[in-house]
Parts: structure tokens; sequence; C-alpha cells
């Protein structure tokens, strides 16, 4: 059987998706034994314009990793979709928007305006941006469009699959590659290299009946009691509206869940999700005593919606 | 004027590419190292509870996520006035030196060696670790991915966690150690040891006693004049959890050291328009551009507190390649920070090292020297916003 062509790409990402590869260790070399790969920015020299020259469909597979943030992100989508027989959106930035699309609660202005002017550290007394084109004396250079909205790969490009995780386990990077060289792919549109379940089905702390009176802050209280279920003792666990398929990395980390797997099968906006389920164990029926516990929780927008603005109902703020 | 693109650059944590223009007479004219990413986690942060920053900052880099998480994680410690106990403080850095490892075999191996190794001018398609295992044989190439696995398990053993680690909480950390753990830690750290002595032995044979890779590196294509900022224990040793950070100059000689809470009195960036990559420098001595021989701009050791992603992790292969490995012959005089390469070098054969500006006229020089050093605030400072009331 001829060796497979693969391709690995990063877009609005932190290459947490690639290293995670990298961590299958010894078995990278499996990888290498069944595929060729033909594009892979952190390791391997392959340029743009060895893409280009392909034939489309010549990849057999790209794992494109990380969100739509800007022109050169759309692009490589664009291109990597045209190559590629099979595209999958690899990790949480390229499913569902990830750490990036928390962007998508300002614009490019407020952005450039905190990073480039605002930020204490900041010398720019020609009050300048980052421009897309800028001459020089010796020609024009070019860097991408930085766009107000970050966007999964899926509102961009046709994708074939989707592998949750920020990054995604490698043992279950092996199993979707596996699935890959024996030709055993679901049907196109599944998320795979993930459970079917829920991550509060697979946490190992025991679970009673969740009533909270009031909820802590990681910051100022920690949990009492180790085996027991966080949410339980008041501190926002977002297992209950995320797949499982990680392994439980947090809860082995003395941390709760922080939703990075995405929604489990059926749910299709996390965030809100969460809202309910999280509404559904307050221990009070009466409305101001629901109020106060319910302060208690800074940030429910981010906490609730962590990984995946870009692809949650909302998508963004409005402009 | 013929320009040659690198697009991207490769082998490196983050985005990158290079611009050379080429004179008339082939020489290089100028260069320009350009950051076509920004996220903009300065700014998504702001309104978030600061106890989560540790965990959002990491996602500045999945290859060095402990530096990114533990800076945040000791600035909301100083937020909220806390002190770890000794314990944490302990797992903490005995988290970051595991990363430390982990993070150094990739770099040597993945990033770095395959053009030592294989050779500058062998074939891209094998030029990666892959190629390295392929040439060295399964034997040797099996011990460095189990090392690295090993590294990356002395991580997830202590923290949880590698990639993205969850686990520093004000004044701690979520996750203590075993006596089990810590013996199995204990062993799996002398095999690193060992690992690291075959390491630098393959440098010396396969760099050091290789007279072209000598003369390259000793040559003024690797010379970079600049200022060297790392974190030091009381004794100037290299500690890469705590420290002063102390800048010395391109003598090695001490100029001034600081403390953490003191950054925003010595690092400034500036911004170009050319780039999303801030520009940052040494306030002390002051902005004198990009070009200059006497660069303000300082690079980074150990600085867990003062590391963005991509000038450090851009560095993390660059700076071993152009400035750690350098070490400059008593007797050869200091150069401009971006030195056309020798004339005995193949012309523009590996275009992502330094091979800058012409020494002809002032000039913007390659920012592949002065954009991989100090870098950004972004952990130690934006990325912790002024603490909400607790509850």
């Amino acid at each position: 059987m001829a060796k497979l062509k693969l391709a690995s790409y990063w877009a609005s990402a932190c290459g947490g998706c690639d290293v995670a590869i990298l961590d299958t260790h010894e078995k990278i070399l499996d990888i290498s034994a069944a595929a060729d790969i033909v594009l892979w920015p952190i390791a391997a020299d392959f340029k743009y314009k060895d893409i280009e020259a392909m034939p489309d469909g010549d990849i057999d597979v790209t794992l494109f990793n990380g969100a739509v943030r800007n022109s050169e992100n759309e692009h490589l989508a664009k291109l990597l979709r045209a190559k590629s027989k099979v595209l999958v959106a690899f990790g949480t930035c390229a499913y569902l928007g990830g750490i990036p699309s928390l962007a998508n609660l300002f614009d490019r202005k407020s952005v450039f305006d905190c990073v480039f002017h605002a930020s204490p550290s900041i010398d720019n007394p020609t009050k300048t941006d980052p421009q897309t084109l800028t001459k020089v004396p010796e020609g024009d250079l070019s860097i991408p469009e930085f766009y107000d909205t970050v966007r999964t790969l899926d509102q961009v490009v046709d994708v074939d699959y989707y592998v949750p995780g920020c990054p995604p386990a490698p043992e279950r990077i092996l199993e979707v590659f596996t699935a890959i060289v024996e030709g055993k792919l679901p049907p196109k549109g599944s998320v795979v290299g993930a459970s079917e379940k829920t991550q509060c089905d697979e946490c190992p702390r025991k679970k009673n009946e969740k009533k909270i009176a009031s909820f802590k802050r990681i910051a100022t209280e920690q949990p009492a009691d180790h085996d027991t279920c966080y949410l339980e003792q008041g501190f926002l666990c977002v297992g209950a509206v995320t797949r499982a398929g990680c392994g439980s990395r947090c809860q082995n980390s003395g941390m709760s869940c922080r939703g990075c797997y995405g929604p489990p099968p059926g749910v299709i906006d996390q965030g809100a999700k969460a809202l309910s389920a999280i509404a559904s164990v307050i221990e009070s029926k009466d409305e101001a005593e629901v109020e106060r516990i319910i302060s208690a929780l800074p940030d429910p927008l981010r906490s609730f919606n962590r990984f995946g603005i870009a692809a949650s109902l909302l998508r963004r703020k409005l402009l | 004027m013929k320009r040659i693109s690198i697009d991207p650059i490769t082998r490196l944590e983050g985005h990158g590419k290079i611009e050379i223009f080429l004179a008339d007479d082939g020489s290089v004219a100028n260069c320009y190292f350009q950051i076509p990413e920004l996220r903009g986690f300065e700014k998504f942060l702001q309104g978030m509870p600061v106890e989560e920053a540790p965990r959002i900052v990491a996602r500045i880099c999945g290859v060095c996520p402990a530096a990114h998480h533990l800076a945040a994680g000791k600035a909301v410690d100083a937020v909220y006035g806390v002190e770890p106990t000794s314990t944490a403080k302990k797992l903490r850095e005995l988290y970051y030196s595991a990363h430390y490892v982990h993070s150094h075999i990739a770099h040597f191996y993945a990033l770095a060696a395959p053009d030592f190794v294989l050779g500058p001018d062998s074939d891209p398609a094998k030029r990666n670790i892959l190629g390295i295992v392929e040439k060295v044989g399964v034997g040797i190439g099996g011990e460095v991915l189990k090392h690295r696995r090993i590294a990356q398990d002395i991580q997830i053993k202590v923290g949880g966690k590698s990639t993205h680690p969850v686990w520093s909480v004000p004044g701690g950390v979520s996750k203590g150690l075993t006596e089990e753990e810590r013996k199995w830690v204990e062993e799996a750290a002398a095999s690193c040891v060992e690992f690291s002595k075959f390491s630098l032995k393959l440098f010396e044979d396969v760099v050091l006693k290789n007279k072209a890779y000598l003369d390259l590196i000793l040559g003024d294509v690797f010379e970079i004049d600049s200022y060297w900022i790392g974190t030091v224990d009381a004794k100037n040793k290299v500690n890469f959890y705590d420290g002063d950070a102390r800048v010395v100059d391109q003598k090695a000689k001490e100029v001034f050291r600081y403390k953490a809470p003191q950054y925003l009195e010595n690092i400034v960036e500036r911004v170009e328009p050319f780039s999303y990559l801030k520009f940052p420098y040494l306030k002390k001595v002051g902005w004198k551009g990009t070009g200059r021989s006497r660069s303000s701009s300082a690079t980074t050791g150990a600085w867990p507190t003062a590391t963005s992603r991509s000038p450090s992790c851009a560095g993390s292969r660059s700076s071993s390649r152009e400035c750690r490995w350098r070490r400059r012959p008593a007797s050869s005089p200091a150069s401009a920070a971006c030195a056309r390469p020798p004339t005995t070098s193949p012309p523009a054969r590996r275009s992502t090292r330094c091979t800058a500006s012409s020494r002809r006229r002032p000039r913007r020089s390659c920012g592949s020297c002065t954009t991989r050093r100090t870098s950004s605030t972004a952990t130690s400072r934006t990325s912790t916003p002024s603490p909400r009331p607790t509850s």
C-alpha cells in the first residue's frame, strides 16, 4: 500500500496540538512508517509554495489546528481544503474557536488599542499600528489582515472530521490515526478521538446529589475533599456539559473540568447548557437568594464558554 | 531589487517569515523578520477572574506552556499578596525543570539538530526529527523519544498535565506529590541526566568536531551583539523558576539586575508597522533602533516571568543556533548585530539565519536578531487584570 500523504498545519494556535502529536512519543515512528509528512511547520521544512504547487486533492489527510483569526489563516484553510482529500479540524481552536476566540468579545480596534498603545510597557510615540502593507526602501512588506472576528475552521471551509481537545490527548490522536490508516473513519462530520459520554460520566470523583448554596473561587478557597465532585463543593466545573475523552487530565491535576473537549453529543451550545446545568443545582427557590448565589460566579460568559465562543450561538459580541 | 522570501519559517514554535532583499551585486541589502500573527491575550484577559490567568496564558505557547503558566501563577501570588509554601515552590520548580528537559530535547533534536546531523544542504523533506531517527538509527532515535516522554511524564506526575498545565493556584499548587511519585521522578530524572551527557557528547562529535560547522558558528553569521538577560539565584547560578533578572553586556559583564515587580522600569516595547510582534528593549539603555551594533535589545536566558510566545519560542531555536552556541574567540572583534555571512559560506543557503544587512549603510537590521529577544510583558503584567473583590 502506498504511504499516505499527511499534513499538519497551525493557524491561530499555540503549537500545543503539534506538541500533542510529538507526545505520541515512540509511536510517532508508526505514524511516519505509514505516512509521509508533506507539511508540518513546527518540525519540518516545507514551505507554502510547496503546497501551492501540489495538484488538488494530493494530500490524503490534513490535520488543521488553530482558529481562523486573520487573512493568512483563511488563505491556508482554503488552500489546504483544496489540496486535501480529508480535512480534519484538529484541536479545539479549529473545532470551536478555542481560547483565541475569547477575543470575539472585542473587535480589532480595541485589541490593537490595548496591545499596541495602552499596555503599560508600550513606547509608541508615533502611534503606529501594524499595517497589512508597509513600504520600506527595498520594497513592500506585507502581513495578514487581522479580522474583527475569530472563526472556526468549518465557518470558513467544509470540514470532514473534528478532533476536540486543548490539546487533543495523545492516546486519542493515535486512535484517530489508526482509524485513518485502516480506512475506518466514521461518517463525515463526526467528532473523532473522543467519547460519546460527558466528562462527568468519566470523572473519578464521587458524586452525590448536587445542591449549591454558595459558589467558591479557587483563588481564595480550596476543596475540602479531594475525592468528591467539585461542583458539589461549590467550585465551578463544566464536566457535565463537556465531552469526555481527555482522560480526566484536569481532575488529575486537582482542578475542575475547564470544558476544553467541547459539548457532548446532542448539545448545540456548551455555554447555554452549562448555564442551564448550573441553574438546576442552585439550592434555593427564592429569587433574591438565587441572585446572591449566582452573583458569586465571576465572568459567567467566559467561564461557561471558555473554549468555544466562535462556535457558540453567540459567536461574538455585537460590533 | 531581488528578494528571497522564507515563508513560513519552520522548525520553531510560532509563525514567522523573513524577507531578504539582495543588492545588484548579490549581497544582502536588508532583511526583515516579520511575525504575521496576533491573538491579543492582553485584551481578552481583561475582566476575567485573575486566578484564571495562569490557565489561559499557558495557551500563548503550546511548546513552553509551563513558563507562561508559572509566570502568571507568580504574578497572581503577588496580586493576592501570598507567598507559596516552600513545598509548593519546590514542586513548581521541579515541574519547570522537567519542562525544561522536554523543551530542550524537542529544541535540540527536533528543531535545531536537523541542520547539523543531516546537514544544511540535505533534502528539506528529510531535514527533520524523523530524518534524524532514520539517519542515527532507531536505537539512538528511540532514546531521544523516550527521554522526551520521560520529561513530559515527570510533568504529568508532578502537575497532572503537561500541555496545558492547570495546576498553579494563588499561593501554591492544586496537587501534591506522593512519596511513591517522588521516587519515580528521582529515577526518571537520573535517566535524563545520563541522556543529557550523551547529547552533549553528540553535540561535540557532530558539531564541534566538524570544522565547517565550527567555522560557521564562530563566524559573523552567528554573531549577535546583544545584551542578555537570565534569571539567577543569589550566587548568579541560573534558576528557571525564580530569582533576579540579571542583565549582562556583550562581554558578559553584569550591567544591572532587577526583580520581577520592577519589570516595567526595565523593559519597554516598541511597535513597528511591518510586524505584529512588538520590539522589546532595555529602558535603561534606551531604544537604539533595530540595526545598531550596540542594540539595547536583550536576549532572555531564563526568565519565566518575562517570556512571551513569539520572541522566546522563536528564539528557542534561533537563539541556540545564533546566540547561545556562540563563543566568540577572545581575538575576534565584536561585529555588527547582523553581519553579512562570511564569503566562504554558500549564499543564502539557510536564510533563516541572521544573514542580514550589508554594512555599507545604517539600516534596519534583520529582525531575527532583534525581535527574538527580551519578551513582552504579556504574562507578567497585562495578563493580570486588577483583582475583583473575592467572594
